[in-house]
């Protein structure tokens, strides 16, 4: 009890200093007591609760690491979830479990999968920042070679990729994170939906409303700022029918932030 | 290139060919941490909190990674929206079904007291009840509640007609559906377990007090019709009796609370399941042996009348309904229409 007050009073104090009673209140109301409750047994090392969690939550935890990598690689991050769950470290000599981020803002069912996530996401930005860049001389390190009977080409496919850039970052950042969601996640329009708080029909006349913006300030920026004149528009976009080149959408949404620098690692 | 729908698909391709590049961006203090993508997802954050997770995940490539791995996840759990829009309405539906049911009393008794009731077969009653549950119009959140208990009394009401059927309300919400094809289906396996037993027993006699009479005894059709009429509140609030083979050996179950009668009723002893979760319906094949089932995919299994086993359900899904022929074999169908099997006490499950 004295255990699950501390937790509940940890939770309230995360809402922002000066916090008008209403908001405290519904952040209050809006808490998963339960779960929190279940947390601080399980991370005061009560036997029956973590019997319980185990049984509630390790098979939904299991079918969520296969969803998020079906070759079942995220498997051993389920399992490694476990051991910080139970809490294998020791400070001071007081069992440190991964539970005591745990607040409540969410069902534990939920906050695992999103733990889960996390691991899994920040694991493979681990191993591409350990891959090899290619040799100078292997053929993916060279450039595409320019087609001689389209000399221009090169210089088309640079306009309107730069032309791109600049519609997306245009965008508000709703727009974008619909775009990056849809093409950069390809996550259903259903489940694009579902994070921003739609129905997935809006989801779909957004993106298509979003498409045309974009293709109306590409054509824009061609024809007024690069001068280009209707049948050279016209070529950029026959360009990108042919081999659009290695274009990054995900360097393209960034475009703006400038704040990508390493921050300390913030697992949980 | 000439034609609009060519440069559309020209702008689709440049945004599709991203996915094919890996990306390379670092941790800043503003991504997001678990807790927050968790209320993100489960709808906990609204407002700046929200908005300004919007905006920063609109511009972080491992955010949206991190977004994207969530959402894969999403359909692996059962969706929790049922329950909550049940525990929303709830507190309200009770006083209003209560209230609808008086009306229905204090219209019908008068004259049905002066007729005879023949008993009833249970297939009239587990079809009556139906009807009953099928004309009950939900509440829907955002209508006034004044209209809804109109709705309700009227559905009380019509319950004197005998019309064989009768076609939902037009207005009712798909989730609203569900709950009463979740009731339907309670009803309807109570109902099978109470064929085998002889008649006078409806379902709805579970709403009963402990003291009441014994079920043998034939209830005027009034009080039957009326308590018909809150069939839905009594199937998922009140109570959900299982009648075995032995009609003397009874069991109810309310919310999480399962109970268990000797004498056909007139006592009822607590069985503790020693879980919360609320239970749904349940079927007792033999006078010992007894399956409940419940939302979160919560399987029991009692063998003895006295203690209760849960077994391993393969699925976190609210279960509405289960048939059962003895301790190993049985039928368990979920809140979303599918039905699993076992036939070996609950050990493996057969899927759909």
């Amino acid at each position: 009890m004295h255990r699950f007050a501390e937790a509940l009073e940890a939770s309230a104090g995360r809402v922002r200093a000066g916090a008008q009673s209403g908001e405290l209140e519904r952040y209050l109301t809006a808490l998963h007591l339960e779960d929190l409750a279940l947390a601080c047994a399980c991370a005061a090392g009560d036997e029956s609760a973590w019997e319980h969690f185990v049984f509630e939550q390790r098979p939904l935890l299991y079918r969520a690491a296969d969803a998020i990598d079906p070759g079942g690689g995220a498997r051993d991050l389920a399992d490694s979830l476990y051991a910080e769950l139970f809490g294998l470290r020791d400070r001071a000599g007081e069992r440190q479990s991964l539970f005591r981020y745990f607040h409540g803002r969410s069902s534990l069912t939920t906050w695992l999968r999103a733990v889960l996530a996390q691991r899994h996401v920040d694991r493979l930005r681990t191993n591409r920042r350990l891959e090899a860049l290619p040799d100078e001389d292997s053929s993916a390190a060279l450039p595409a070679p320019s087609s001689p009977i389209e000399p221009d080409r090169d210089r088309y496919l640079e306009l309107i990729r730069q032309a791109l850039e600049r519609a997306v970052a245009h965008l508000p950042p709703r727009d974008r994170l619909r775009l990056a969601c849809y093409y950069a996640q390809a996550l259903t329009l259903a489940e694009t939906g579902r994070l921003l708080g739609e129905h997935e029909a809006t989801s779909s006349r957004q993106l298509a409303r979003t498409r045309r913006a974009i293709r109306d300030d590409v054509e824009r920026q061609l024809r007024v700022e690069c001068g280009l004149t209707d049948i050279e528009v016209g070529q950029c976009f026959a360009c990108v029918s042919q081999d659009a080149g290695p274009l990054d959408l995900n360097q393209i949404l960034d475009i703006g932030s400038g704040r990508k620098e390493s921050a300390p690692d913030r697992s949980t | 290139m000439d034609t609009s729908r060519e440069r559309d698909q020209s702008i689709e391709r440049l945004l599709r060919q991203s996915l094919q590049t890996p990306r390379h961006d670092g941790l800043t203090d503003s991504c997001l941490d678990a807790e927050t993508l968790a209320a993100w997802a489960d709808g906990g954050l609204s407002g700046a909190p929200l908005e300004m997770a919007q905006s920063h995940v609109a511009d972080c490539a491992r955010c949206q990674s991190l977004v994207g791995a969530m959402a894969r996840t999403n359909a692996v759990v059962a969706q929790p929206e049922p329950e909550r829009a049940l525990r929303r309405w709830l507190p309200w539906l009770v006083p209003l079904t209560a209230a609808a049911a008086a009306v229905a009393l204090w219209i019908a008794v008068p004259g049905d007291l002066s007729n005879p009731v023949a008993p009833q077969h249970p297939a009239e009653v587990k079809t009556q009840t139906a009807e009953t549950n099928t004309q009950q119009p939900a509440p829907l959140d955002n209508q006034p509640q004044a209209s809804t208990a109109r709705r309700e009394t009227q559905t009380a009401l019509s319950a004197d007609k005998k019309a064989e059927s009768q076609a939902p309300a037009p207005e009712l919400r798909k989730d609203v559906g569900r709950l009463e094809t979740d009731s339907l289906k309670q009803q309807d396996a109570a109902s099978a377990s109470a064929a085998a037993t002889p008649p006078a027993a409806p379902a709805a006699e579970a709403s009963a007090p402990a003291a009441a009479a014994p079920p043998a005894a034939p209830e005027p059709n009034s009080a039957r019709q009326a308590r018909s009429a809150n069939g839905l509140a009594e199937t998922i609030i009140v109570a959900n009796e299982i009648v075995s083979p032995d009609r003397l050996i009874r069991w109810r179950i309310a919310g999480s609370v399962v109970e268990r009668s000797t004498n056909g009723g007139a006592s009822w002893d607590a069985v503790p399941t020693g879980i919360a979760a609320v239970l749904t319906a349940g079927a007792a094949p033999t006078t010992t042996v007894c399956w409940v089932v419940g939302r979160g995919g919560v399987v029991l299994l009692s063998t003895d009348g006295r203690t209760w086993r849960r077994l391993a359900f393969p699925e976190m899904t609210d279960l509405s309904a289960v048939r059962a022929t003895d301790a190993r074999t049985a039928s368990v169908s979920t809140a979303d229409g599918r039905l699993f099997t076992t036939s070996d006490g609950g050990v493996t499950w057969d899927r759909p």
